[in-house]
């Protein structure tokens, strides 16, 4: 990186972690810890929700997945403004209402202790292993600018984050992702159009997109149905839609951010802002990655994006082999360059014939290039058994530093750092709250002063901080982060959310039978998913009616002490008066 | 009062349509895009 560029990532940084700790300063007790005194504004909800969402991992493996894969993970978000409908129907005035620090609370309130417990436990445990995942992928970022090993760069950045979430809390969290997700929205579009500018003369954005779509990359919309298909319209909608509102509605990390609201009113409007804007800019991000992926096809792109893999295999006896395949690599991209010329061309003259018959070709050569990557993967494998042939991860950064304006640079790399950051913190926070609410003052010190409280969640802070480093040290072995976070958090958003929806909506069930229910689905998701028997996003679908249909099951086949005897039926508590 | 929060639930309700129209909008425009590019 030059100097502007690292004066742009230093300024924008410093700038915004200032103003987060300034916003935040003052706190005595918990409310304004874990929950910013529950003052914030719809468009800070909104915002904060999106910034959490967004980790370093979207801008970072979103652009090339999308370049690999072709836009159709796209999809994945189909079921997210519906889920927000429901959110806003029936999660936000339950836990407005109930006035609650963690979405655990109203289990206890509903079913039993027992219960409560176990679905924090799920919790933690997925929540620990995902943001663990978030810390490693701006350290992949130091490691490549730094060119330092990514422990080290682990380390540094796990720590910046852990000082800056222990100091401001749900505060800080706040403020610092509202001016977050402005830079992000403004390096994005920046980005897009500098892509676009590199493009050769006679090449616009819609040849870029012509070009894409006839490699295949385009498929944002696939209407065929298989459970086996990770991304198609109905995993996206159904599937989605389950994952969205298991995800915003029992995620501590997202409960968090709208019970910050003001009001009901206020957090329901954060949540349809979301609705209304998640898709279009997961969109932009992906459209980066197809722009990026045209880019290549005019300018020769690495066989593999990896640069310390490549070192690696090129002091290796294997280098003669990787050599060659890299030839291969180029023959082929020039038979390419050719071939997607007179396709610009037809385009351009509306020459059908030529149209289809580059497609085809096209296509072939794609198929080709994919065949000798993976090739290259499996020789690094053959070198190095423990080496990462995935270099998904590694395409959009790779991009941005060898081919952007400098002070561009500094800002697309502080715009990733930014995004850690906020989801990063909203993690921590959130696995502190659960810590200190759901199981510090529920079994250690039930009525100690607000003091204990807030020192017990700061320390708590630190500790997940470390666990969650040391989870980022295996995240390598993880494949493409952003499809690592949402497969690992479909194992256990099913539950959770079954576990949610049997208190809202079938009251005659107890905590009993909700709670061996969960124990029984959350063994049957694991299995089903090592054993690869539906894509993950049906994971979440399948959980959820399995974890109700066995509660209603068990509910019947307990005997009848049992069934009675932990559980007030929710018909008459106040929270469902409204 | 009660009509007050009838009329108040009926602007929610409506917000919810939007969000599920736009949802619809937003396919269908990507599924014309695959198209047209391909």
């Amino acid at each position: 990186m030059s100097t502007p560029d690292w004066f742009v990532l230093c300024l924008t940084l410093f700038f915004i972690i200032a103003y987060g700790i300034w916003k935040s300063r003052g706190m005595k007790n918990i409310e304004s810890y874990l929950l910013a005194d529950r003052q914030m504004p719809w468009y800070h909800v909104g915002l904060s929700v999106m910034a959490t969402q967004a980790s370093a991992i979207t801008f970072i493996s979103a652009p090339g997945l999308a370049y690999t894969d072709g836009l159709r993970f796209i999809q994945f978000y189909f079921g997210l403004p519906l889920a927000m409908i429901v959110l806003c129907i029936t999660f936000i005035p339950i836990f407005q209402k109930l006035n609650v620090f963690t979405a655990y609370e109203f289990l206890e309130k509903r079913f039993d202790n027992k219960t409560r417990s176990l679905t924090a436990f799920l919790f933690l445990l997925q929540r620990g292993l995902s943001t663990g995942i978030t810390i490693y992928a701006p350290s992949i970022i130091l490691s490549i600018i730094l060119n330092i090993d990514i422990t080290y760069t682990t380390l540094l950045m796990g720590t910046l984050v852990i000082i800056y979430t222990v100091y401001g809390g749900a505060r800080a969290v706040s403020h610092t992702q509202l001016l977050q997700m402005a830079v992000i929205f403004a390096g994005l579009i920046a980005a897009a159009c500098t892509v676009v500018y590199l493009l050769p003369k006679n090449v616009g954005i819609v040849d870029a997109l012509h070009i894409a779509g006839k490699m295949g990359k385009l498929n944002a919309i696939d209407t065929r149905f298989d459970l086996n298909n990770r991304y198609n319209i109905w995993s996206g909608i159904i599937g989605g839609f389950f994952l969205q509102l298991s995800y915003f509605g029992t995620d501590q990390s997202q409960v968090g951010r709208y019970l910050t609201g003001k009001s009901i009113a206020q957090s329901r409007l954060g949540l349809v802002m979301n609705g209304l804007i998640k898709i279009p800019m997961q969109f932009l991000i992906l459209l980066i990655g197809i722009l990026v992926f045209s880019f290549y096809q005019y300018h020769q792109a690495p066989l593999f994006f990896n640069k310390l893999e490549v070192q690696r295999i090129e002091n290796s006896p294997y280098k003669d082999s990787y050599r060659q395949l890299e030839t291969e690599y180029q023959s082929i991209h020039l038979r390419k360059e050719k071939r997607i010329e007179q396709l610009v061309e037809a385009e351009h003259n509306g020459n059908s014939p030529a149209i289809d018959s580059a497609r085809i070709y096209l296509r072939e050569d794609n198929a080709a290039t994919d065949t000798i990557r993976k090739k290259a993967g499996l020789l690094m494998k053959k070198n190095n058994s423990k080496s990462d042939t995935n270099d998904t991860n590694f395409i959009f950064l790779r991009f941005v530093t060898e081919n952007l304006p400098r002070g561009l640079v500094g800002l697309l790399i502080a715009i990733i750092f930014l995004a850690s950051m906020g989801s990063t913190s909203s993690g921590l926070n959130s696995l502190a709250s659960t810590t200190v609410i759901d199981f510090y003052r529920r079994f250690q010190r039930k009525d100690a002063a607000p003091g204990v409280y807030l020192s017990a969640s700061r320390w708590s802070t630190v500790g997940w901080g470390i666990f969650c480093m040391c989870v980022a040290f295996f995240a390598h072995k993880l494949g493409n982060l952003i499809e690592a976070v949402n497969i690992l958090g479909s194992l256990f958003y099913g539950t959770i959310l079954g576990i949610f929806l049997v208190a809202f909506y079938m009251k005659k069930i107890n905590g009993t039978a909700v709670f061996y229910a969960a124990l029984i689905t959350e063994a049957f998701i694991v299995v089903a998913s090592w054993y690869n028997l539906a894509a993950f996003l049906w994971l979440n679908v399948i959980g959820c009616l399995l974890l109700m249909v066995l509660a209603w099951l068990l509910q019947q086949l307990l005997p009848s002490g049992d069934r009675r005897s932990d559980t007030k039926p929710a018909r008459a508590s106040p929270y469902f008066n409204n | 009062m009660s009509d007050q929060k009838v009329s108040t639930e009926k602007r929610w309700i409506r917000l919810y349509v939007l969000l599920a129209v736009v949802l619809a909008v937003i396919i269908t425009g990507l599924y014309f895009f695959t198209k047209y590019f391909e």
